[in-house]
């Protein structure tokens, strides 16, 4: 091991790095620096953690107060009367992560000056600023709220990565668990279930935050990161491979159920179907046949898709910011007014205890963006 | 911006520094994070952030010590958006460019944990003392010297080399 520093220095092909940037380009950078010097940056990762969260569809569909999984009936209150727009204010610049459910909306991300933000929490009917948590981590990427918990998947670093479980009410960290790997997130009223990378499934015990299980993926590094679950069970998505997994709960084994093309998005549930993003169309796979159906082509980019339980909600990218709502069963899609100064739609989240929709969007002040027809 | 804060610094050369310097962060960032893009950008940016401040960061006892903790720092960041675009976009980290007959040493560097890693590298390929990798890490001294050593015992295990716990890097 006596060579150990020679043979760490030699390991790089300096032949296939770039040149150092030059005294002139680092001064660019210095003088580049400064109020706009975020600004790509956020619009960056607003675009790429759009698709990341869909809080309100694991929300909606597997964790939070529902009254029907019918996916055909229209809902039976009016929505309540809810702000347009709420500002989120200098705490989040960046949001990253959103979820509705109760009436509450909860919101993360980073701050103008790209440090980790809170955790906001807003009354989604008076648009009113409720609390502010401060996260044990930084770098939420993925959260699901009931009503009693929020849960959180936080990534700090490479390798440092955590689940956290916050209580509703007090506001209280009650558990903050150290994972491996990022991964996606779900919430059962039994488990809470999360993707700890190539080391598996982790189905967790919501009360105690020990691990029930650890349950084999295939794949390795490239195996399935999104887990979606709710009444039709409990579903993993490959984005490397486009493969779509079932989860047997019995067994904690996984089971192939199609391949469905290679850009599967955060799939959710309604109805009877599990629907899966795929580039730039939602896809119908009605669970009890495996077999994929309907294809609703939405012509742009997906960049985040959740249900309130009887409509589909998908936000776009290009060839500029939109927001549709989706009949799932006739396939009509109503687009959504959304402000004209909007850069870019953020993840939509629905609360079907409330009837409503909403998006974090990069407006001149960074907002949630109430979508309604 | 204001007047060139190199041309009013008056002791060591930021220039000087830098070009002894670069390499030898950008390779260690390359290894920490594994992720050459991520490695140029942090890299690039803990450079710049020095030259702004050269005239507070020169004087410091390790002007190299607080850049890595920035270019660190910046990776961090970086990884943590990249996890997240990785996973919308299916986009694949850009591998570090290793030498032809580097892959298994690399592989053995890469199944370290993450503190054993960037304490090896910082010590051995950015030349820190154990001192200056514990004020980067923002640990104590012992805790470098021990991760060191669990280090090199499992990067000698993994390469099914002979342990020699003495210590290789500067002290």
């Amino acid at each position: 091991m006596n060579d150990l520093k020679r043979s760490l220095e030699a390991l790089i092909d300096d032949t296939r790095l770039p040149s150092p940037p030059s005294m002139e380009e680092l001064r660019e950078r210095t003088d580049r620096r400064g109020p706009q010097a975020h600004r790509p940056r956020r619009l960056l990762a607003g675009v790429l953690t759009a698709v990341v969260v869909i809080s309100g569809v694991v929300l909606s569909i597997a964790y939070g107060p529902r009254s029907s999984t019918k996916g055909s009936n229209p809902p039976a209150t009016r929505p309540t009367p809810v702000p347009d727009v709420i500002a989120l204010g200098p705490k989040i610049a960046q949001p990253t992560v959103l979820a509705a459910s109760n009436g509450k909306l909860w919101v993360s991300g980073y701050t103008s000056d790209n440090r980790d933000g809170p955790l906001l929490e807003f009354d989604a009917a008076t648009g009113r600023l409720l609390s502010t948590i401060r996260l044990p981590n930084g770098g939420p990427f993925q959260i699901v709220a009931g009503k009693s918990s929020i849960w959180m998947r936080t990534q700090q670093g490479e390798s440092s990565t955590h689940l956290v479980k916050i209580d509703a009410r007090t506001h209280r960290i009650v558990a903050n668990i150290p994972l491996s790997f990022d991964g996606g997130l779900a919430v059962t009223s039994d488990a809470v279930w999360t993707v700890d990378g190539p080391y598996g499934l982790r189905r967790i015990d919501p009360r105690t935050g020990h691990t029930i299980a650890t349950i084999p993926l295939p794949g390795g590094r490239y195996g399935p990161l999104s887990v979606t679950a709710g009444p039709l069970g409990v579903f993993l998505g490959n984005s490397y491979d486009g493969s779509i997994w079932r989860v047997n709960t019995q067994t904690n084994t996984v089971r192939l159920v199609t391949h469905i093309g290679t850009a599967v998005g955060q799939m959710f549930e309604l109805g009877t179907s599990l629907w899966v993003p795929t580039g730039t169309a939602l896809v119908d796979l009605p669970v009890s046949t495996g077999i994929p159906g309907r294809t609703i082509e939405l012509g742009a980019p997906i960049l985040s898709a959740a249900s309130d339980g009887h409509y589909l909600w998908v936000t776009t990218e290009k060839p500029k910011p939109g927001a549709f709502r989706i009949d799932p069963t006739s396939s009509e899609i109503t687009p959504i007014t959304i402000p004209t100064d909007v850069a870019v739609l953020l993840p939509v989240a629905s609360d079907d205890g409330t009837g409503t929709t909403w998006a974090t969007a990069m407006l001149p002040t960074p907002s949630i963006v109430h979508l309604a027809p | 911006m204001g007047a060139d804060p190199v041309s009013r610094h008056v002791g060591p050369s930021f220039e000087d520094w830098y070009r002894r310097e670069y390499r030898s962060i950008l390779h260690s960032l390359v290894l920490i994070t594994g992720n050459a893009e991520v490695a140029i950008e942090a890299a690039s940016e803990a450079c710049a952030r020095a030259l702004e401040r050269w005239e507070r960061v020169s004087v410091m006892a390790s002007p190299s010590g607080w850049t890595y903790t920035v270019g660190l720092n910046v990776a961090r960041r970086a990884l943590r958006r990249g996890r997240i675009e990785s996973l919308v976009l299916r986009r694949p980290a850009v591998p570090p460019p290793l030498r032809e007959d580097a892959s298994e040493l690399w592989d053995a560097v890469r199944r370290l944990p993450r503190q054993q890693r960037v304490a090896v590298v910082l010590h051995y390929v950015a030349d820190l003392t154990q001192k200056d990798v514990a004020s980067v890490m923002g640990v104590a001294e012992g805790t470098v010297a021990a991760t060191l050593h669990t280090a090199r015992k499992r990067l000698a295990d993994s390469l099914g080399q002979t342990v020699d716990t003495k210590e290789a890097g500067r002290e």
